[in-house]
């Protein structure tokens, strides 16, 4: 089994996020509304630690002329060049073969559990673009 | 990797060794911990203009200017708040240690865009006078900064700031604003030609934080979001090139070097071409030009390379970089801003290594004059002084 042991469902709270080194892999967890999502600590355009961005919405347009604000606490922005990426399933939102890499999550007893071996999704600029 | 900026009091210093530089980042940005620490450096008779431009808000800028993350990167910012590129000791942390940049040139950017030319030259002055104490003078035991000076946009009183630095051990530069109204292969500027190379200093522009009105003007009008305008930096720049090499300025200093930071390079290519084309054509027109224009930019002019461009083929600006010149390309992090490239690994792909070493590092060395080793010792055993 290669699951590990982020941290006690106390620690936490919707709208917070613990990040945890395994085996020098940065993983983060964010508690969405009550949902977690687990990503990898690097974006997948140049390498950004990810879980430095904010979590906020976005704008989006429903025909010309027409703007309004979706996906509030949804959206990851990148700490560096500000991509967008939508939580839980980490896609960027304009240019969608980029993927953040995304793991198991679950509580058992207490504790958030992330499976190290489930990670998936863009790890490369070079895999997003092939 | 974790670094602290605390002095090796007791002990006997940083040793003396040195190691070769390999990369030079020609274009970082540092700020002043507070609106005072800048403006004490203002003379009394413009103080009284000081929150305007170094208050909190952002008074004086137009709403244009909207990238993500106030325009830093966020980890860059210091836990307790303090203004991104601020902190000598996180900026010594984010550049060096992670980055891996041996020599940094710093291009302040403290000093904003002003419609008063006289008001432009004190504020150029007060962050000349405040870099040189403290990023070039303070924090720069191990000299690994290197410093841009300021000047106005009117050419006498930017010849006058250009006089009062001339020999500093460390502005290596003079940075020239691009949002002029005006080419800047015109007359009116060749005095702060002429005084750069009397001094034996590089000139550069770079785009700078814009007042709404004509400098946001492309060629065909006003641009209306900062995407449009951001990706337009390439275009100001190329009629800023095209009146340079035409007007004759190169041929005028064959000592002259100059370089267009931030504002891309793989557009130059084939207005070259054309250029090259009409030169021939219409040589009469412009008889001073003895060389086609592609070969002055090649021996005079270069480009800093962020935020580098990312064709879904990497390997195509290998081709872009042999068919403009590898001596015209400069590496740059734009630290700490949020297009930054942060990374000495990215952009490369198919570019040979020697290529990639000339473009990190040699070129930059050539131009700045820059030393060609550094201190062995971690930057943090300088005593730079700790930004609290």
């Amino acid at each position: 089994m290669t699951e590990r042991v982020v941290c006690a469902t106390e620690d936490l709270p919707p709208g917070s996020r613990v990040v945890v080194s395994v085996d020098r892999i940065e993983i983060g967890v964010f508690n969405i509304g009550g949902e977690l999502v687990a990503i990898r600590n690097r974006c997948p355009h140049a390498g950004a630690p990810m879980c430095d961005g904010l979590l906020t919405g976005t704008v989006v347009s429903d025909g010309p002329q027409q703007r309004r604000w979706a996906h509030d606490g949804e959206i990851l922005r990148c700490p560096w060049h500000g991509w967008e990426f939508k939580l839980p399933e980490g896609r960027s939102l304009v240019d969608p073969p980029y993927l953040l890499s995304t793991y198991e999550v679950r509580v058992l007893d207490g504790q958030v559990l992330v499976d190290t071996a489930s990670g998936r999704g863009t790890r490369t600029r070079a895999e997003a673009r092939t | 990797m974790t670094a602290t900026a605390t002095t090796t009091a007791g002990t006997s210093g940083p040793g003396t060794g040195r190691v070769p530089v390999r990369v030079v980042d020609c274009d970082i940005h540092v700020n002043p911990r507070s609106a005072t620490e800048i403006a004490d450096h203002l003379p009394s008779e413009w103080r009284h203009l000081r929150d305007l431009l170094y208050g909190n808000g952002m008074l004086g800028t137009s709403v244009i200017f909207a990238p993500p993350n106030e325009g830093r990167r966020l980890d860059a910012f210091g836990d307790d708040g303090t203004p991104a590129g601020s902190d000598p000791a996180l900026t010594g942390r984010q550049l060096f240690d992670e980055a891996g940049v041996d020599l940094a040139v710093i291009i302040p950017l403290t000093e904003r865009s002003a419609a008063n030319p006289e008001h432009e030259a004190a504020m150029a002055a007060a962050t000349n006078a405040w870099l040189a104490d403290t990023w070039l003078g303070a924090y720069n035991g191990h000299g690994r900064y290197q410093g841009t000076i300021r000047v106005s946009s009117d050419p006498d009183l930017a010849v006058a700031e250009i006089h009062k630095w001339a020999g500093h051990p460390h502005f290596v530069q003079v940075m020239l604003n691009p949002y002029l109204g005006t080419p800047l292969g015109h007359r009116p500027f060749w005095p702060v030609y002429q005084a750069a190379v009397d001094a034996d200093l590089a000139v550069c522009t770079h785009v700078t934080l814009q007042r709404p009105g004509p400098a946001l003007f492309t060629s065909s009008g006003p641009p209306t979001t900062f995407l449009e305008n951001h990706a337009q930096f390439s275009v100001l720049y190329a009629t800023h090139l095209v009146s340079m090499l035409e007007e004759g300025v190169f041929d005028h200093w064959p000592e002259l070097r100059f370089t267009f930071v931030e504002g891309g390079y793989s557009w130059c290519l084939p207005l070259l071409w054309r250029l090259d084309k009409y030169w021939r054509a219409l040589g009469s027109e412009v008889p001073r030009l003895r060389r086609a224009p592609s070969e002055y930019v090649r021996e005079h002019v270069s480009f800093t390379r962020q935020p580098v461009e990312e064709p879904r083929d990497p390997r195509h600006l290998a081709r872009v970089i042999d068919w403009l010149g590898p001596q015209t390309l400069e590496f740059a992090t734009d630290y700490p801003h949020w297009d930054g490239d942060y990374s000495t690994r990215i952009g490369f792909a198919g570019v040979p290594a020697d290529v990639r070493a000339q473009i990190l590092g040699g070129n930059a060395v050539a131009k700045y004059r820059l030393p060609a080793t550094r201190p062995a010792a971690h930057w943090s055993e300088f005593g730079t002084e700790s930004a609290r």
